[in-house]
């Protein structure tokens, strides 16, 4: 097995393991930031620069919303990251994890390792696995469960998915920058904004016919999903009576940001019809639509989140059946979700999938037929 | 027609309400298809919404039943749900998609207009809605229909059987004045009294004023011109017509006028207590509005927002003034301030009934009558969200009012038969 291939193995296998214990998860997620440019280039847009990776990470919620990470840092030997041994990238994984609030972290190396570097490890809350504990947690979270249904371990379909996704139409880049980094660099409250905002942009080039179109535009909705169960949970701890009032509050950043854009929005107002010479150029009506701090699709966004905070236990398995419905139903025609959940499978989950993408249609203008792999159940 | 769709969802919903245990016949059957399935469409819709996935099976044919919506017409109000988006059927599930945070009546309405109601439905949700502001003289709303006279009376006649129209034979100039119960069930009399001394039309816009501001703040009774719209307000305070809560704080009192109708046709004695609590809630905020002494409400909607999210209003020295209709009537407590000794706290007192006041205080405010759970019935909701129903055969067996043939139905009837058997189409 080749250096990368192992690399991979290990990702594969410690993300179905992930998956064993409730978590969404992904592979390969970059942290990144803007890098300031020099001085003669200003005008041009900052770049992204690619602060670090973390090779698995998990996502789970809970019936209460709580929200708990896991990280995973899979190493061979012979291309240790940074040439770190392997302390120090547990101290190094520590950081990723606090990053996070990650309660949980692996560090998985193809090497021997010392009770020494174990114990280390262990007092910094990471779980320091060879080859040998690496097969012996998968054997405990294995033994005496359904085989897995879906293909999270097939180093073929994550080649195939991801291959392929990269060679979308260019000008669905946007798309994929923010599924690679944008997402991990917002704030959550931004990222329910900025999805449907990117989708919206690139809605006319998304083609139905074209399954990894299809395909990405699922992985931004399973990513949508993610920082919506965020919301939720917020919503959920603070138990409002009023969903939309909440909802909208926790959008723009809290109630002194809100207050602040709504005070800045109103001066805008005042602005612009005090500048309104040529009625052509701002008709009344028009400038109420644009100026208006509420996207139209609030009321939608606040009905869906009364039903996700209503019913928390259907709701935070949504991004695991996106995962899913991505490796089984739309990329092949696979297991269907009654099969992979078995015994945990749930109507009303899939049924808030068919909500999201119905979301996502009104609020975007994406064809409806770009989520036709959700009617192949 | 000019009334808005919202209305007509409205009125739908409450024409279907008082049919429902109608069976209509002869010329009268069919007559309200439209309007009914729109108005079964919306009780329904406000009965399943939060289930999220529904088997389309007996208990929701059950719950349907206790609706007034038949098994035959079940798939029929279905359709017409997804055509509006309130749900989507995938197989044999129902998705439900009735949205929590727009009005439902809306879309409810568009749906109306679009299907070509016949013009006795079209006739019947816009005299129902005339009718919602004030009686009129039976003389004068016909002329203002362009449907024939044997239309106009198969419009009344719907209405009297379904108890929503009535009319009254003024004992001063022997005129028939229509009204409806729906509206004015308490103290029709009084209203007519006043029909013989105001034209019927400035009588409508008076109440319409009210309606379209509850909480309507009387004016200062020693006022030297009171507006006619104000004398008319007044008058139809002092004879009882429209109910007016009073609030007393720094200004003195004052009274605070609303509609007699809120947005549920059978109020029980509970739902009557939590109208009553609405109203007293909706005052004392107006009374902030229009005659605090120290800081006035800007937005009254703000107030109610805060009093159901936060459950309470900050320190203030008038609050056990004004609000003091609220301590009466249990809806909230003060506490006094801990920095400023002259300023209190009001708390309200978190239950069921309080809570519901506050949504129908709000919907009050913004839309005039109640939207958010008009025409819920929980124990019938219960059936769909247990998912048993121990009684299903109690709708079926419900027994039906019949409405009565008349002579000019039955002669239509017989015809229709007798052509039928020529085969003359």
């Amino acid at each position: 097995m080749a250096i990368g291939d192992q690399d991979l193995d290990f990702k594969l296998r410690m993300q179905a393991i992930l998956w064993r214990l409730g978590y969404y998860t992904r592979i390969d997620v970059k942290l990144a930031s803007h890098s300031n440019p020099p001085r003669q280039e200003r005008r041009r847009q900052s770049s992204l620069v690619e602060l670090t990776d973390i090779d698995v990470l998990g996502i789970r919620y809970d019936a209460d919303y709580t929200v708990s990470y896991a990280v995973a840092d899979c190493t061979t030997s012979g291309r240790m990251k940074g040439r770190l041994s392997p302390v120090a990238r547990t101290f190094w994984l520590r950081g990723v994890m606090d990053h996070f609030q990650a309660d949980r972290g692996y560090e998985v190396l193809s090497k021997k390792l010392s009770p020494y570097e174990k114990r280390v490890a262990a007092n910094l809350g990471i779980t320091l696995l060879d080859e040998s504990s690496l097969q012996a947690l998968e054997e405990r979270y294995h033994s005496g469960r359904p085989s897995l249904r879906i293909r999270l371990t097939d180093q073929k379909a994550y080649a195939y998915l991801e291959d392929n996704i990269h060679r979308v139409d260019s000008r669905l880049a946007p798309l994929l920058n923010y599924r690679q980094y944008m997402f991990w660099q917002n704030q959550a409250n931004r990222n329910l904004f900025n999805a449907i905002s990117i989708v919206r942009r690139v809605h006319g080039t998304l083609e139905p016919s074209q399954k990894f179109h299809r395909i990405l535009l699922l992985d931004i909705v399973a990513l949508f999903s993610v920082a919506f169960l965020e919301a939720c949970g917020i919503l959920f701890r603070t138990n409002p009576d009023n969903v939309l009032k909440a909802l909208r509050t926790y959008l723009f950043g809290g109630p002194l940001a809100l207050q602040t854009k709504e005070i800045l929005l109103k001066d805008i107002r005042t602005l612009v019809e005090s500048l309104q010479s040529q009625p052509s150029l701002f008709p009344d009506q028009e400038v109420t639509r644009r100026l208006s701090l509420d996207p139209e699709y609030l009321p939608a966004l606040s009905d869906m989140a009364q039903r996700f905070v209503s019913k928390p236990s259907e709701a935070r398995n949504v991004p695991r059946y996106l995962q899913a419905l991505i490796l089984e139903r739309a990329l092949y025609d696979g297991s269907t979700l009654r099969d992979i959940f078995a015994e945990d499978y749930s109507d009303i989950t899939f049924k808030f999938v068919h909500d999201l993408a119905h979301f996502f249609q009104d609020a975007t203008g994406v064809d409806l037929a770009m989520f036709q792999d959700l009617e192949k159940d | 027609m000019a009334i808005e769709n919202t209305s007509i969802g409205l009125r739908a919903q409450d024409i279907q309400t008082c049919l429902q245990k109608v069976e209509l016949r002869g010329l009268a059957s069919g007559k309200l298809d439209v309007t009914r399935v729109v108005g079964m469409a919306e009780r329904l819709a406000i009965h399943i919404r939060g289930k999220e996935v529904l088997q389309n099976d007996e208990v929701l044919q059950a719950m349907a039943g206790h609706l007034g919506i038949d098994s035959l017409v079940l798939p029929r109000v279905l359709d017409v749900l997804e055509e509006v988006g309130f749900i989507r059927r995938r197989g044999d599930q129902i998705y439900d998609r009735v949205p929590y945070f727009t009005n439902i009546y809306e879309p409810m309405g568009e749906f109306w207009q679009a299907s070509s109601p016949s013009e006795i439905e079209q006739v019947s949700v816009q005299l129902l809605d005339d009718l919602a502001k004030s009686p009129v003289p039976e003389v004068e709303i016909r002329s203002t229909y362009s449907i024939t006279s044997q239309d106009f009376d198969l419009v009344k006649r719907l209405g009297e059987v379904g108890s929503y129209l009535r009319s009254y034979e003024s004992p001063t100039d022997g005129a028939n004045v229509l009204y409806s119960p729906v509206f004015w069930d308490e103290n029709p009399e009084a209203l007519f009294e006043m029909l013989k001394k105001y034209p019927t039309k400035e009588i409508a816009e008076a109440i319409a004023g009210v309606r379209d501001y509850q909480g309507y703040p009387i004016v200062d009774l020693k006022k030297p011109s009171p507006s006619r719209k104000d004398l008319i307000i007044l008058e139809a305070m002092d004879r009882g017509v429209l109910p007016t809560p009073s609030v007393e704080s720094t200004a003195g009192k004052r009274y605070f006028a609303f509609t007699p109708y809120s947005g549920g046709i059978v109020l029980t004695a509970q739902e009557r207590a939590i109208l009553d609590k609405a109203r007293a809630i909706l005052a004392c905020v107006r009374y902030g509005q229009h005659f605090a002494g120290v800081t006035r409400i800007r937005n009254p909607l703000w107030i109610i927002n805060a009093l159901e999210d936060r459950k309470r209003l900050a320190p203030h020295s008038e609050i056990p003034q004004q609000y003091f209709i609220l301590w009466e009537k249990g809806i909230a407590r003060f506490s006094q301030d801990t920095v400023h000794s002259d300023r209190y706290w009001l708390h309200i007192i978190d239950n069921e009934d309080n809570m519901k006041a506050l949504r129908l205080a709000r919907d009050m405010l913004t839309v005039g009558e109640a939207i958010t759970e008009r025409g819920l019935d929980s124990g019938v909701k219960a059936i769909l969200f247990s998912g048993t129903y121990d009684e299903p055969l109690t709708a079926l067996a419900e027994r039906r009012q019949e409405m009565s043939l008349t002579r000019t139905d039955l002669t239509a009837l017989l015809d229709r038969i007798i052509d039928e058997v020529r085969e003359v189409f």
